[in-house]
């Protein structure tokens, strides 16, 4: 079966004053109708850049993109005329993200906002928009949706401007939605609800999800798959369960054993050493060499790129038969 | 990344380097403005003052540029000179304001209290009269001349700054450096003086070009009025008031040191706009 | 037993709200958010207490108020014996030179512009640490203290990492050479690589150094790394507190029991569960009757809509604000 969403060999540079700077680098992924993938990786390692690229919405200049396809629904995103690609945003391609403190207009109620879309796109009347802004916000959890519907943003929590924000990229009738670290500003127990909420409805929906985040045990209790991002690449990508009981790659090794677990299991942290590498001054080599614990010489010059050493399990690194020793 | 340029010079140069263009149009065209008022004694032969009632009237020429006056001034001259008189003017009139504006609303955001309240209720009140009218208002019982316009401004032109300096400094109050310097046992004026300061006087620097501008129109419009600098010295907007009567045989008279506002004022409102992208730029970079 | 280096009494911590035109001529009184509402705290010589609560329950304030960068509206902070809310200007200056804080964001907690060294030799200067012609081989200890080189000395923050400004914080805090530190979130903001870095680091310093320390923070798994002893707030009140076993291992407090499940794990397990805890934190102007939880709990009956809990003690380092704290839990943590 087609995947629902393919990226093949995705290049983004961006153009700053220090020169050229490569923020997506030979990016390849595919997503299923109806599975969750997780992407993991700090800041600066393209994940957000990725979201944007896949919707488009990337400012263009500084960023350029200079090659690869973007598969959505078998037709390129890429080559997509605007008036196309708004239309898609507004239904099968919808994207949360990651402060809802913004994602919300202020001076506007808040069911009026999750249905703009449908007003636009699917020509609906001011009553029927009203009748399904309460629909969704009752599919999101807010209790009691009629009487809160024409409320605005502050007087909404957190949490509860998150579960609007989702009820909006419902709204369109998604097959996919992208969630830039959806619950990153908000507290655990806020999280663990909107987390419940996101796979209850995908469940129910049968959409797919991409999920991205910088914490792996987010999208360990979520995903089927998950691809750890690095430096503006894809440096490993499997199933979940392979990713966490057999990884292949050092620095997603070194995620996992540089955060405490709660499951407790005190002593010292093994953290990565040293920084997140800049973009703008990457070797010809692995970019997470310098900090890495089984790195050979020639890990430093020559390029890498991911190869497929099980089915279905990718890995950028050179000597991925090393990473079994560091577990 | 240029934090490893070592010598000044090169540090000036590329902080020049990053200068918007409007910055560097309007630095270029202040500069040259300010020399040629301070060069003014050797730019042109003539004197400011001295009536030559035969040459009076004279359109624009070879020997008079701009032409002369209904006393046979050289009107170019009178110009330059006039540079003198208005840029000094507009300088001290927009800065000695600033500073005293700003440390004020500073104390009054950081410290709050009887102070802050009584503050906030002179700024209310000379916010409710418009800023002309408060000026000419003073300046009519001082009596006209240069020193009660300085009163005026003096009494009046701070509180735009203390204004904004509050306001900033309600902001900065909060920032977990200024909680740092206080964990850090520092008192009250050190925090507010040497650590905050500097961070808040951004927007009142770009703001007093703006300031700059509309304090030169205001000398000017004063000495129009008759309220201002009276004939026979060569301010600018004395001159256009002077040249009033012969607008329609000498347009000359009025229109070129009308223009010399005009030039000065775009000049340092290029600085003005340039200075804010720039300092922008920079406050975006440290976030 | 000796006397705790730091002990809470009794705190409360009121903020003035904004007053509406309607309640003014309603001749309602000014709404006032109680954030901390009585909290009572010890912590020992050399220990590390672990502070955890969601936004909204007042720890960050109860951290400040600690340090008196907010004043109490009641209560007492006692530190070494001195009481911090009503020491005069001399007295707070001598305090905090003995109690530091490290701050969260480590965009906001340097200002722009001051030098790494010129910021930490400030704090030399100004505290008159080492001599004015040793400032520049102490700042320079400093830094190799909390491991950076004398090559970040002439940096801007602007040019750091957010991991190094953090090394820079820590440093300044730590040029007093204060016996206690409350650190207030201090690797939330940091990437999850530079996080491992940052708790190392403290953990050395704790140990080298011997210092108390305060640790807040949101995340469990981060404070269980931490600390031996926890606290957990909720809405103003510390509503359990015990050993990191005890509250691991066998929580009391509802609220603490949610947290902990509320954590996802690092297992690659899809969760086939409901959320742990419903809705949010009431807001501080309107705290609950009864049991300030009881609008989330799951177990929450009568009694609890009515009855503030009482302080039920379950070991002797072990106590829960629960109506049903002595018996064990239902929800298994």
């Amino acid at each position: 079966m087609a995947p629902l969403l393919a990226i093949e060999d995705l290049v983004v540079e961006f153009r700053t004053r220090g020169g050229r700077i490569v923020a997506l680098n030979h990016v390849f992924l595919t997503v299923q109708a109806g599975e969750t993938l997780g992407i993991v990786g700090e800041s600066g390692s393209g994940k957000s850049v990725l979201c944007r690229t896949i919707l488009r919405l990337l400012p263009t200049p500084p960023a350029e993109i200079k090659g690869g396809r973007v598969m959505f629904d078998g037709e390129d995103l890429l080559d997509a005329p605007e008036a196309r690609l708004r239309q898609l945003r507004g239904t099968a391609l919808a994207m949360i993200s990651q402060n809802p403190a913004t994602a919300l207009n202020p001076v506007w109620p808040i069911g009026d906002q999750i249905t703009e879309g449908l007003r636009v796109h699917g020509r609906i009347g001011r009553r029927e928009a009203r009748k399904r802004a309460v629909e969704l916000l009752r599919r999101v959890g807010i209790p009691s949706p009629e009487l809160r519907v024409d409320e605005y943003p502050h007087q909404w929590s957190g949490g509860m401007v998150q579960r609007a924000v989702i009820a909006m990229a419902l709204a369109g009738g998604p097959k996919l939605i992208l969630a830039d670290e959806p619950t990153t500003a908000l507290d655990v127990t806020i999280q663990d609800q909107i987390l419940a909420l996101l796979l209850d409805l995908q469940a129910a929906s049968g959409m797919a999800l991409v999920l991205v985040s910088h914490d792996m045990a987010v999208v360990a209790e979520t995903s089927d798959r998950v691809a750890v991002m690095y430096a503006g690449r894809i440096v490993e990508l499997a199933d979940t369960r392979t990713i966490f009981r057999e990884p292949r790659h050092p620095y997603t090794v070194g995620l996992m054993q540089s955060i405490p677990r709660i499951e407790g299991g005190a002593g010292r942290l093994r953290p990565i050493p040293g920084q997140p590498p800049s973009l703008a001054d990457l070797g010809p080599g692995c970019p997470f060499q310098p900090r890495c614990a089984v790195a050979s010489p020639d890990c430093a010059t020559t390029p890498v790129a991911p190869v497929e050493i099980a089915p279905g399990h990718w890995s950028a690194c050179l000597h991925p038969e090393r990473v079994g020793a560091l577990l | 990344m240029s934090v490893a340029a070592a010598s000044p010079a090169g540090r000036a140069a590329a902080e020049l380097a990053r200068w918007p263009g409007a910055l560097k149009i309007g630095a270029a065209m202040l500069a040259l403005i300010v020399l040629a008022g301070l060069a003014a004694p050797w730019l042109t032969p003539y004197d400011p003052l001295t009536q030559d009632l035969v040459n009076a009237l004279q359109p624009p020429s070879a020997r008079h540029p701009f032409g002369t006056d209904n006393f046979g001034r050289d009107v170019l001259t009178r110009v330059l000179y006039g540079i003198r008189i208005d840029l000094p003017m507009g300088f001290f009139m927009t800065y000695v304001p600033l500073i005293y504006g700003i440390v004020l609303g500073a104390l009054a955001g950081y410290f709050g209290g009887w102070f802050d309240a009584v503050l906030m209720r002179i700024l209310d009140v000379t916010v409710a009269f418009p800023f002309l009218v408060l000026i000419i208002v003073i300046v009519a019982i001082l009596g006209p001349g240069v020193h009660n316009i300085y009163i005026a401004v003096f009494l009046t032109a701070w509180t735009m700054y203390a204004r904004l300096a509050r306001a900033e400094m309600l902001v900065e109050r909060g920032k977990d450096y200024v909680l740092a310097a206080r964990t850090l046992g520092f008192g009250p004026w050190r925090i507010v003086f040497r650590h905050v300061l500097p961070n808040i006087a951004n927007s009142s620097i770009v703001f007093s070009m703006t300031d700059f501008v509309l304090t030169i129109l205001l000398v000017s419009g004063l000495s129009f009025l008759g309220l201002g600098i009276a004939p026979p010295e060569p301010e600018w907007g004395t001159m256009v008031a002077e040249g009033r009567d012969f607008i329609f045989d000498a347009w000359w008279i009025c229109t070129l040191p009308g223009l010399a506002i005009v030039v000065t004022g775009s000049a340092l409102s290029l600085v003005g706009d340039g200075l804010a992208q720039r300092l922008g730029e920079r406050r975006h970079a440290l976030l | 037993m000796t006397e705790p280096l730091l002990k809470v009494e009794n705190l409360v911590v009121e903020f003035p709200g904004r007053r509406r035109l309607v309640d003014w001529l309603g001749g309602r009184p000014r709404p006032v958010a109680r954030v901390i509402d009585g909290v009572d705290l010890t912590i020992d010589r050399h220990e590390t207490l672990g502070l955890v609560g969601e936004s909204g329950s007042g720890k960050t304030t109860l951290g400040r108020a600690i340090l008196r960068l907010v004043r109490p509206s009641a209560g007492r902070v006692l530190f070494e014996g001195r009481d911090i809310a009503r020491a005069d200007a001399e007295g707070l200056r001598g305090l905090r030179r003995r109690l530091q804080m490290v701050f969260q964001n480590p965009h906001s907690s340097l200002n722009p512009r001051f030098t790494v060294s010129a910021a930490i030799a400030e704090v030399l200067r100004f505290h008159r640490i080492v001599p004015e012609g040793d400032i520049g081989a102490e700042t320079a200890r400093l830094l190799s203290l909390v491991g950076l080189g004398s090559e970040m000395a002439g940096r801007y923050p602007r040019s750091l990492s957010g991991g190094q400004r953090q090394r820079v914080g820590l440093a300044r805090a730590l040029a007093v050479r204060p016996s206690m530190l409350v650190l207030d979130e201090p690797v939330a903001a940091l990437d999850v690589s530079i996080q491992a870095q940052v708790l190392n680091l403290l953990n050395d310093l704790r140990g080298e150094l011997g210092l108390t320390m305060l640790f807040i923070a949101h995340e469990m798994s981060v404070v269980r790394h931490m600390s031996r002893r926890i606290a957990v707030m909720y809405l103003g009140r510390i509503v359990e507190t015990g050993t990191t076993d005890e509250i691991f291992g066998n929580a009391r407090h509802p609220y603490t029991q949610g947290l902990l499940g509320a954590v996802p794990r690092l297992e690659p397990v899809k969760r086939r569960r409901q959320a742990m805890l419903q809705g949010d934190v009431p807001s501080p102007y309107a705290i609950p009757a009864g049991c300030r939880f009881h609008t989330r709990c799951p177990r929450a009956e009568d009694i609890c809509r009515r009855v503030a809990p009482p302080r039920v003690r379950v070991s002797a380092t072990h106590e829960a604000e629960c109506h049903f704290a002595g018996s064990p839990s239902v929800v298994p943590a």
